[in-house]
């Protein structure tokens, strides 16, 4: 039997608020990843940005925290992880990967550990260094395919950055429609170098659920059933989270990472 | 204060199986005509397509229908309708609407009926003739706690069909429709029509004489969402094994699964047969996408 890397999906986004596209693309792509044979995903874990991100209409991370939780409740691997989000400040997504990265390996690290004073009489048959190597789990960044194009912004990303995410990580990209993500990947040197960890998913429902578009029908009383779950509707109504006001917060402030490479760029769609 | 018409949107299909996108249309429908200021909806009614329009890869009505309900629990103005997928044969769209207008009517009656019964003192200040004629506009004096400022209870419900705007277009396919029917449709009862990318409903209208006459009775609905979630992709994913999460409620994936209704064997239903109403026209034209 050929055995399975296991592999864990990270999504970094606004989240602002969570809708069932976001939770479609965690389904698209473990259904792509598991179809290669070569991949067995454990876990999806989905990571709400700082409020230091100051984006426009971000509302407060505890919010949207509690919002994903909601929406996650039915889901039996993804879970949303509020460690980003709590951080002093914004945290660059690759320290965010490292982050996760490093956590599952200490997860994995207490399993043996514990296995080990279970059962002491396997541990002699074992090759401690083979185990290790069979299942040491993959970390990958899932996003849409337009966050590619986010590489080519300038001062948005380090140029050691992008190189950790794709070596030593891997994307695992949805491809919406009017995204061509091939054409970009063959367009980047670097991408094009480490395109063997780049993972594209094709979203064959054209579910294209903005959640800009969502916070814009709050605020003007419109329907937003079906498209997040009852559970957010709820929520967003009880605490009246997207208003007028909520959107205008972050107004004419530069995104975080921009303010500190100290450029003028337009900040990105989420 | 203006009043509002009374509104009922009905749409056919054949669900199979019911999905989000369906849903959608509902609420886009609602919010749109009660942003007119002319209508106030009052009920959404699902109908699905009996057995015997013979479309290929429909399940048993059974399941279409149980899907549905489970669908919709969490709405509290949509519900699903047996009557069309219960009769001995497929049904004229136009004679769902007749049944479920007439029905509306007799509900509206026998409420009528209670408050008279309830406010016998008003009864005696009614015309008693006005109150035979049953298709020009009652007048009703009803002391109710209901809420009558919003909603115009001196008019009749309206029903209307809700349709995809791609709905349009089937008008023009040969031996499909009857043209009294399409006339009865859109003159005594309307469309609410939801378009989709690709689509340009307002075009075709033009195109068409007969719309275009009664084009005030025809409502484009943009959908701000692309949201195009089709049953037949739902239905080759269910076959494969992919997920179908967030795209159709939870309910109704755990009913698929319970009941193993999509398989490759339930897709080939069907196939090679006739669509009913092409069948009685005689003809082979090639039936709709849903």
């Amino acid at each position: 039997m050929v055995s399975r890397t296991p592999l864990i999906l990270l999504a970094c986004g606004s989240f602002n608020p969570i809708t069932n596209m976001h939770m479609r693309l965690f389904e698209l792509a473990r259904d792509h990843l598991q179809k290669t044979g070569r991949y067995q995903v454990i876990e999806g874990i989905m990571s709400p940005v700082n409020d230091d991100y100051r984006k426009k209409g971000l509302v407060s991370a505890k919010h949207r925290i509690a919002m994903a939780k909601l929406a996650l409740e039915t889901s039996d691997w993804i879970r949303v992880d509020p460690w980003e989000s709590e951080q002093e400040t914004w945290t660059e997504t690759v320290k965010v990967l490292r982050h996760h990265y490093n956590e599952s390996l200490r997860l994995l690290q207490s399993k043996k550990e514990f296995m080990k004073n279970k059962w002491p009489i396997e541990r002699s048959t074992e090759d401690p260094l083979s185990y290790q190597h069979s299942v040491l789990p993959e970390l990958k960044l899932l996003c849409g395919a337009d966050f590619l194009q986010t590489f080519k912004t300038p001062n948005l990303w380090k140029e050691e950055h992008i190189k950790e995410i794709v070596e030593k990580f891997g994307l695992v990209c949805i491809s919406r429609a009017g995204s061509d993500p091939a054409q970009y990947i063959s367009e980047s040197d670097l991408l094009t170098q480490f395109q063997h960890n780049i993972f594209l998913v094709k979203e064959w429902i054209q579910n294209e659920i903005s959640a800009t578009q969502i916070r814009y029908a709050l605020c003007r009383g419109l329907s937003v059933k079906y498209l997040i779950p009852d559970s957010v509707i709820s929520y967003i109504a009880r605490h009246n989270i997207y208003t007028e006001e909520s959107e205008r917060e972050n107004e004419g402030d530069l995104l975080q990472p921009l303010k500190l490479h100290n450029t003028t760029v337009n900040p990105l769609n989420d």
